[in-house]
């Protein structure tokens, strides 16, 4: 019996490893594409990974001289690192010493800090009032002694001559929208300014001045008015990214007039549409910056899109640019 | 008018010294087709050797050729005499016939009809210097047929464009694109030809598929770089791919059901004419549809495919017609004030006519027509805005092929009219757009000689003339091959190249391609390449070869996305950012093992591209999104009885990407203090990588009867360990987050081939 066992033994001993290895290399191979299955799964990654954080510290300027009215506040801040959100208070570059000079030969206004840190405004109020077709230069040293330097050439003044609906048909005008000039801020409540959502085309016609680009902005007036799309698309969440105010892209307008898209138009009540006419500096910030990403928008911060946008800052990044402006008032109501 | 006209003249005047006199052979020619004895198939590149003695002079003759892809050959220059033909060709039997010619002007057609079996290593020695095939003499060439496409495991069915993607050298751009990416070129860079017209947007679900049905398909060959002179117009490869040719001699079908899509072929014989019609169609909308009650932006989609070929073969001549439609299909309508539809899709028309003028020159004319469209109208909360975008293209060609023993010199004359058609209009603005109807006339020649067993060389010059700009193009090409030892050859290759179509390519969204034309605002993109290298078979089982290749790149163009939102203009030096630089450079290493239980390849790619534009990242030289460093490929697929087994594997370096290098903030000019947020600042281009892309994919392919037919079923899966490589990045403007939009996961798909 015993030597029985000891050949069952003897038999097992060779057969167990050839059924013992087959048995391994199968758990090994379980193994195996377990493990690369997790390690597939696995290419999340901590967020730094994505940034370069080569232009920590760099300077930004940011001015916009409007034709027609005083001397614009300044911003001065510093770039921070991707790998933080943005604060204004850790952006802020306080302490600067800032000028803007009319060239070539003209005054120049001092700036100082105010109450906001990195925010400056010229030191004497009144301040010299924008003109059109003039050059301007701001000049700025920050504490440390760093120079940022830029340039603007105010365009001709802006002036709609009508701002009219249109038969979305055949385009004809249904009716001219009546002004702030005409009205003041009652104007939003003149019947003409009666627009009820998605009836009708708005469009600012306009003699065109010698400008690269137009830039249209549309400010909601009436923060807590509901809305006035119902997309049955949309979740709540979708609800909640919507702005008040939006703005276009850089637009030629060769022909000098412009459309208000209904896109633009999100909630009812009081709206102001403005039409500025840009500078240089302005065109190329606006026509090369990723816009912002604001729950609509595909792909502007990735692939060739994402690409530095064209700055005219001597020293820093920025704008110091200008444009002229002209706006209307009006009121959005719903559809019946 | 004058200018035109002279250039013109210069340039026939130049080809025609260049191409000589055309002499007319002196024997008879011994010609015919090889098919598969069976199903009546021709079989492509069957080895064809004919030996006897010349009743002339009592000399030993021994002469060969090589049939072409749609199995014909031709031996020219026999003199009269008793011979014994041998037709073979791999894993098929051999065929041996007796043949006598009379007279040394007698063409004799001699068919052969072999019968498969097992493989066999003998080899059909064909001993007189002849010219060798394509991928002999030159440089980056790669011949799939449409069995080796069909074992390649794939997303929802087999895929031409994605079975290339697994060449070395070639690379894709995501696991939903069907742009081919070649040494390190754009896919605007490649011609893509269906029986030699050109197809401009040759994909499916917005790159998703290709638009080329598989059971319609016969072969396709791939010249990745220094093409020859009978193909033009694009600075970097060629994809040249033909549709199957019916010989069946009787009614004979076949027919797939995937996981998409339902295909159903049949061809047959009309007197002693042939014909196939092919058809492929999605059947997604029961699906979507389901899923559209809950969700109503789940779009409505499909995509269907028309392929149709007529071929008639009389006396020493034959000719060839050839259709082809495909369109997709989209809409989303999510409520009354949104919607989209977008339909867009290709049409490929052709006629080609062949004759033999006599032992040795054939004549080949064709004319085609290749269309590509796409319409959009779309409302967005009430704004309305419609695309229309047509390219068409008009072509008329005439080709002389002469043909010796050991000389080819092909003579090509073509003429193009293309049509291209834009506009678009936002908010009921009047359209803006651009119209173009330029021509352009290209003539050729190509003379590749084989002056000693195991030489070849060929030189090729490729002159064009186009009406927009009246610029004329010359375009010199050569490439030679040498056999230094048993097996073993070294080519070379190299040309100049020009391109003046480009193609605007929107971000994973083919359906919106627009080709435009290079005005004579810019200049059309130039490419200098040059290719070495050597292969090796140690048998007829085995193939490795080494490439090395440079591309140099000037007048480069990339679209400028910093133009108005209206820009009227559609002047190339408008729309693009013109005068790019550039180069692509690498080294390919190729091992394939072609028959037996166990085939495939193995491909390994060390590349470099880089571009360098005046406007771009500071004018700074930066990589392609597509540069890939390392890039690795291996394709095996093994047969046992009834089973097969496919098993891809892909490894590349992660795609180029630009990092954000700071947070700012500057007020938008129109929205001042109300300007929401901050932004981030993009930095050097393309100076970071995403994580090294890899997968594995896996088929079990089953042979089988099904009602005494034979039948296939097929289980797929893409990316078999679910790796999710990374896509494209999104940077949020406020807050240090970072969206990585994924590639795909596993997909399995399954389905069933059947031929009837």
């Amino acid at each position: 019996m015993g030597r029985d066992k000891q050949e069952k033994r003897a038999r097992g001993a060779d057969a167990v490893p050839a059924s013992a290895c087959r048995r391994l290399a199968k758990r090994a191979a379980l193994l195996l594409l377990a493990s690369v299955l997790l390690v597939g799964c696995s290419t999340d990654r901590d967020p730094s990974e994505f940034f370069a954080p080569n232009d920590v510290g760099t300077l930004v300027i940011d001015g916009l001289l409007m034709v027609g009215k005083p001397l614009p506040q300044v911003t001065m801040t510093r770039v921070l690192s991707p790998e933080v959100a943005y604060t204004p208070e850790a952006s802020a570059e306080p302490g600067a010493t800032i000028t803007v000079q009319v060239l070539p030969d003209g005054p120049e206004v001092s700036y100082i800090e105010s109450s906001q840190p990195g925010v400056y405004r010229p030191e004497r109020v009144p301040t010299l009032t924008v003109e059109p077709r003039t050059s301007y230069r701001l000049r700025a040293v920050s504490t440390r002694g760093e120079v940022v330097q830029a340039q603007t050439m105010t365009p001709d003044s802006l002036q709609v001559d009508a701002w009219l609906l249109l038969d979305p048909v055949d385009l004809t005008v249904v009716r001219e929208l009546r002004t702030y000039e005409a009205l003041g801020d009652s104007v939003y409540f003149a019947p003409e300014n009666q627009l009820v959502y998605a009836e009708g085309l708005l469009e600012a016609r306009f003699a065109r001045p010698d400008v690269d680009a137009f830039q249209l902005g549309v400010f909601s007036l009436d923060p807590d008015s509901d809305f006035v799309i119902e997309p049955e698309f949309f979740e709540e969440d979708d609800f909640d990214q919507i702005d008040r105010q939006g703005s276009s892209p850089a637009l030629e307008a060769l022909e000098g007039s412009v459309r208000l898209p209904w896109f633009a138009i999100f909630f009812q009540g009081r709206y102001k549409y403005k039409i500025l006419a840009l500078d240089r500096n302005a065109y190329d910030l606006v026509r090369s910056i990723p816009q912002n990403d604001s729950g609509f928008s595909f792909g502007n911060n990735l692939g060739g899109n994402f690409e530095r946008p064209i700055f005219h800052v001597e020293g820093g990044i920025g704008l110091f640019g200008s444009a002229s402006a002209d706006s209307v008032g009006f009121f959005i109501r719903p559809r019946p | 008018m004058a200018l035109r006209c002279s250039k013109l003249v210069v340039l026939v005047l130049a080809l025609g010294v260049l191409l000589g006199t055309v002499s007319r052979g002196f024997a008879a020619t011994v010609s015919g087709v090889v098919r598969d004895a069976e199903s009546g198939a021709a079989l492509p590149y069957a080895a064809v050797s004919l030996r006897g003695t010349s009743a002339v002079d009592s000399s030993e003759v021994a002469l060969g050729a090589l049939g072409d892809s749609e199995g014909r050959y031709r031996i020219l220059d026999v003199p009269p005499g008793r011979y014994e033909v041998r037709f073979a060709f791999v894993a098929y039997g051999e065929q041996v016939d007796s043949l006598i010619v009379r007279a040394a002007d007698e063409d004799t057609v001699l068919d052969a009809g072999l019968t498969p079996q097992p493989i066999t290593t003998e080899r059909v020695v064909v001993e007189a210097p002849r010219l060798g095939r394509e991928k002999d003499v030159q440089t980056g060439v790669v011949s799939l047929q449409i069995e080796q496409l069909e074992s390649v495991p794939s997303i929802g069915e087999p895929d031409l464009i994605r079975t290339l993607q697994l060449l070395p050298g070639v690379q894709a751009a995501s696991d939903v694109s069907s742009g081919l990416y070649i040494r390190g070129g754009g896919p605007d860079q490649t011609l893509i030809l269906l029986d030699d017209v050109p197809v401009y947007n040759p994909t499916h679900a917005f790159g998703f598929f290709s638009t080329f049905n598989s059971d319609a398909i016969q072969d396709v060959t791939l010249y990745k770089g220094a093409y020859p002179a009978e193909h033009g117009g694009r600075l970097g490869s060629v994809v040249d791919i033909k549709s199957r040719n019916p010989t069946s001699p009787r009614i004979t079908g076949q027919a797939m059901i995937s996981t998409i899509a339902a295909r159903l072929t049949l061809e047959g014989p009309l007197g002693s004419n042939h014909w196939l019609v092919s058809g492929r169609r999605t059947y997604l909308e029961p699906i979507l549809s389901a899923l559209r009650r809950d969700t109503p932006e789940i779009p409505y989609y499909n995509f269907y495919d028309l392929n149709g070929r007529f071929t008639t073969r009389r006396d020493g001549s034959w000719t060839e017609l050839n259709a082809y439609r495909g369109r997709d299909n989209l809409r989303v309508e999510p409520d009354a004030d949104t919607s989209f539809r977008v339909e867009w899709g290709n049409t490929v028309l052709s006629a080609a006519y062949n004759r033999l003028l006599s032992n040795n020159l054939l004549l080949r004319m064709a004319a085609s027509g290749s269309e590509y469209e796409s319409v959009t109208r779309a409302s967005f909360f009430n704004t309305p805005f419609a695309v229309n975008n047509r390219l068409r293209d008009f072509t008329a060609r005439a080709e002389l092929d002469w043909q010796r023993q050991n000389r080819a010199v092909k003579f090509g004359i073509e003429a193009s009219l293309f049509d291209f058609q834009f506009d678009q209009s936002f908010n009921l603005d009047e359209a803006t757009g651009f119209s173009s109807t330029p021509i352009e006339i290209a003539a050729y020649v190509d003379d590749q000689w084989a002056p000693r067993e195991g030489t070849s060389l060929r030189l090729g010059l490729r002159s064009r003339y186009i009406t927009d700009g009246e610029r004329l193009l010359l375009e010199p090409r050569v490439s030679a091959s040498q056999v230094v030892a048993n097996g073993v050859r070294v080519k070379v290759g190299g040309g100049i190249y020009n391109q003046y179509l480009q193609l605007i390519a929107t971000e994973g969204f083919s359906a919106a391609d627009v080709y435009v034309p290079i005005d004579e605002s810019a200049t059309p993109g130039r490419s200098v390449q040059g290719v070495l290298g050597v292969s090796w078979q140690p048998s007829r089982m085995y193939e490795l070869s080494v490439e090395g290749y440079y591309t140099d790149l000037e007048n480069l163009v990339t679209f400028n996305n910093n133009t108005p939102a209206d820009q009227e203009s559609f002047a190339a030096s408008d729309l693009f950012y013109t005068g790019g630089t550039g180069y692509a450079t690498g080294v390919e290493f190729f091992a394939q093992r072609r028959v037996g239980r166990v085939t495939g390849w193995l491909g390994y790619t060390l590349g470099w591209s880089r571009r360098t534009f005046d406007q771009l990242n500071g004018g700074s030289t930066y990589a392609p999104k597509y540069d890939r460093r390392h890039d690795v490929k291996a394709v095996f697929n093994y047969r046992t009885g009834p089973w097969s087994y496919g098993l891809t594997f892909v490894y590349a370096t992660g795609q180029a990407f630009t990092p954000a290098s700071a947070r700012y903030r500057i007020e938008d000019p129109a929205l001042g203090g109300l300007t929401p947020g901050a932004r981030v600042l993009p930095g050097e281009r393309n100076s970071s990588r995403l994580l090294p892309y890899h997968r594995l994919d896996f088929s079990i392919n089953r042979d089988f009867t099904l009602f005494g037919q034979n039948a296939r079923a097929f289980l797929q899966f893409f990316n078999v360990y679910t790796r999710r490589n990374e896509w494209f990045v999104q940077f949020d403007n406020d807050e240090p987050d970072v969206e990585v939009v994924k590639m795909l996961p596993i997909v399995p798909s399954l389905g069933m081939h059947f031929k009837f």
